[in-house]
């Protein structure tokens, strides 16, 4: 019965009904949507660090961000090699180039440098060639999602890095870069070779760990031979490009704010649509309360109704979600909404949407059921 | 006809109100209910009826006075006990019906059944006979929107009584309504009184009600003004009521 009263209380007014869901919805749909972009440019910013096959990474002292290196000395990895539970350091190469396009004009691009299967990082994604191709001199992969930018797009196109040919002999789909700068990979001696760079130079050392090796040990070990790098882990690593870009740049510190706001704005609009839901909803509590209701009769009702809407708003967020992952899904900065997103933001707007209902309950349980003798 | 009262109330004083625009609504009122009949409690608008009946039905606490029901005392009472009180003894009819508008005839009297956590009977059965029993067999399933103004006020006689209390507390139950449905639930409410043996105290404006109490109780000012309870009265009392009471 107590289900029956709240859904026949929301359903006898429809239109009010789907203002209310409405509402919730809209609210759910901007905080969803403002953390998936948040929890996409997370994933886009550290796709590389992810991606790399690396139990420990060597880096220059006071390296911010993957995007943004300074080099350190490749032969270090010499000695790298020989700490005790290190299987294999391998050097990689990352900097910015200009990228002359075949038509005219140019563009910045991240040129990452490693060698395929042996190096540490290779293209994923790949819808034309094979990884191993970028073995081949000139050989880079590029990713099509920025066939506009580079003016290329299939494997064979040419173009130039810093004068030097660069010849297309891979395509990904979805390699994303945070910065306007594309990623174009290619092997270690041909970034080299574009980014000026002599063979003793690297930006990064990958190490690779044997099975079962102590990453605390290794990590103390190299460090305290190693002058001038630091050792990461890739949480490190991870978390201080995502602090970098996040923390430090204008772009980040919007999403961030956005994503605050969105929080703020969304609560603030669900409780309100909540709390009005139930006000309407006044004469028929005070009612209760009058023929002897106890509260707790009456708690379970708004919390019926309180229920009944958040199912509702969170039904048409979901379609709403869709929809916008779908609008976001080939921009530079996809929005992330994975189901356990959701499902957090479900249990959230539940939390708060009882909170609201019962802010607004506890409204009616002081109200004077008196209240119902009023003319 | 009365043995021990039903509901009994004592110097009843009430301040409403707070400040500048406090008011004393009551200024010592007793009255007391029995089972079995049916009173009427008339006076001007802004007497002290609806705040009367709202301290007899245990709904406002009164500033100072004894309520007693039952023959207990509420004064200890927190607002818990006190609504559980009303839930136990008393069955309330309002003016402007407070149907639910979204439930059907049958699930505004079973809606009254749930607060009191009726489980063992047939919820549904009980609430049927209820309904039946106020002539709206066949309104069974409508919403109270397709229902006249007297047949809502039926659906609310079958609400207020489906739990069977001892005691039904109507402010105003015919005001508006025609004067045909007037008496239909006036009919009612007597007869509740009269074959159910419930205490009944109804509020009313309408000359047309007095033939159908047992005792009429006019009120002016928050006070008692004169109460009629010889069966030779009654022809008086509407004139009574005009003149004293009807300001
Ligand atoms: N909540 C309230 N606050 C202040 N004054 C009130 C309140 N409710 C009623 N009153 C006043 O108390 C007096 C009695 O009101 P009421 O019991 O509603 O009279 P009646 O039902 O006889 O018309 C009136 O003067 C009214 O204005
Ligand atoms: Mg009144």
């Amino acid at each position: 019965m107590i289900g029956i009263i709240a859904f026949k209380n929301l359903l006898h007014d429809p239109a009010r009904f789907f203002a209310t869901a409405a509402g919730i919805g809209l609210s759910f749909v901007l905080v969803t949507v403002q953390l998936g972009l948040l929890a996409g440019f997370d994933r886009t910013i550290s796709a590389m660090i992810d991606h790399a096959k690396a139990d420990l990474w060597i880096v220059p002292n006071g390296t911010a961000a993957f995007d943004d290196p300074s080099q350190l000395e490749s032969t270090q990895r010499f000695a790298a090699a020989i700490a005790p539970g290190v299987k294999r350091v391998t050097p990689m190469l990352v900097g910015f180039a200009e990228w002359r396009r075949p038509g005219g004009g140019s563009t910045t691009v991240i040129v990452v440098g490693s060698d395929p299967r042996t190096g540490s990082i290779e293209p994923w994604n790949v819808r034309s060639g094979r990884t191993y191709d970028l073995k081949a001199p000139d050989a880079v992969a590029i990713d099509t999602s920025y066939s506009q930018q580079l003016g290329v797009s299939k494997r064979g196109d040419l173009a130039r890095i810093e004068g030097i040919p660069a010849r297309v002999a891979v395509t990904t789909n979805g390699i994303r870069s945070f910065t306007t700068s594309p990623y174009v990979f290619t092997s270690l001696s041909q970034a080299r070779a574009f980014l000026n760079a002599d063979a003793s130079r690297a930006s990064y050392l990958a190490v690779e760990l044997t099975p079962g090796a102590d990453a605390a040990l290794v990590r103390e070990h190299i460090a305290s031979r190693l002058p001038n790098v630091e050792v990461l882990t890739p949480t490190e690593f991870r978390r201080r490009n995502v602090e970098r870009w996040l923390l430090e740049t204008g772009a980040g510190i919007a999403l961030l704010a956005g994503a605050g706001l969105a929080v703020a704005v969304g609560s603030v609009i669900m409780m309100q649509s909540l709390y009005t839901s139930v006000n309407d909803h006044r004469k028929e509590f005070a009612t209760l309360r009058a023929m002897g209701s106890s509260k707790r009769f009456l708690m379970s009702v708004i919390a019926c109704q309180a229920a009944i809407c958040t199912l509702a708003g969170c039904a048409l967020a979901s379609i709403g979600n869709f929809g916008v992952i779908a609008l976001s899904a080939s921009s530079s900065l996809p929005i992330q909404i994975s189901a356990s997103l959701m499902l957090v933001l479900g249990a959230v707007a539940a939390l708060m949407s009882f909170a609201a209902a019962f802010a607004a309950a506890a409204k009616v349980g002081r109200v004077d059921p008196a209240e119902v003798f009023a003319q | 006809m009365s043995s021990d009262p039903v509901l009994e109330v004592e110097n009843i004083e009430m301040v409403l109100g707070d400040g500048a625009r406090c008011v004393q609504a009551l200024k010592g009122v007793c009255l007391s209910l029995a089972a079995g009949e049916f009173v009427l409690l008339v006076g001007p608008s802004g007497s002290g009826k609806s705040t009367l009946l709202s301290i007899m039905g245990c709904i406002l606490k009164p500033t100072r006075g004894v309520v007693r029901v039952e023959g207990r005392s509420t004064e200890k009472m927190d607002k818990e006990r006190l609504a559980q009180l009303r839930r136990k003894h008393v069955g309330f009819v309002f003016q402007s019906y407070n149907l639910f508008p979204g439930l059907t005839a049958r699930q505004n009297v079973e809606a009254s059944l749930a607060i009191r956590g009726h489980r063992a009977a047939d919820p549904r059965e009980t609430a049927e006979n209820a309904l039946r029993s106020v002539g709206l067999a066949h309104r069974l399933h409508s919403l109270p929107g397709q229902l006249s103004g007297g047949e809502q006020q039926r659906v609310a006689i079958a609400r207020a009584v489906v739990a069977n209390p001892s005691i039904i507390l109507a402010d105003e139950p015919t005001a508006a309504l025609d004067s045909e449905a007037g008496r239909g639930v006036l009919q009612e409410l007597r007869r509740l009184a009269r074959e159910q043996g419930r205490a009944v105290l109804a509020v009313s404006h309408d000359a047309r009600a007095f033939p159908f109490a047992d005792r009429i109780v006019c009120m002016q000012d928050g006070r008692i003004l004169s109460a009629g309870t010889e069966p030779d009265l009654t022809p008086a009392l509407p004139r009574l009521a005009g003149d004293n009471c009807h300001a």
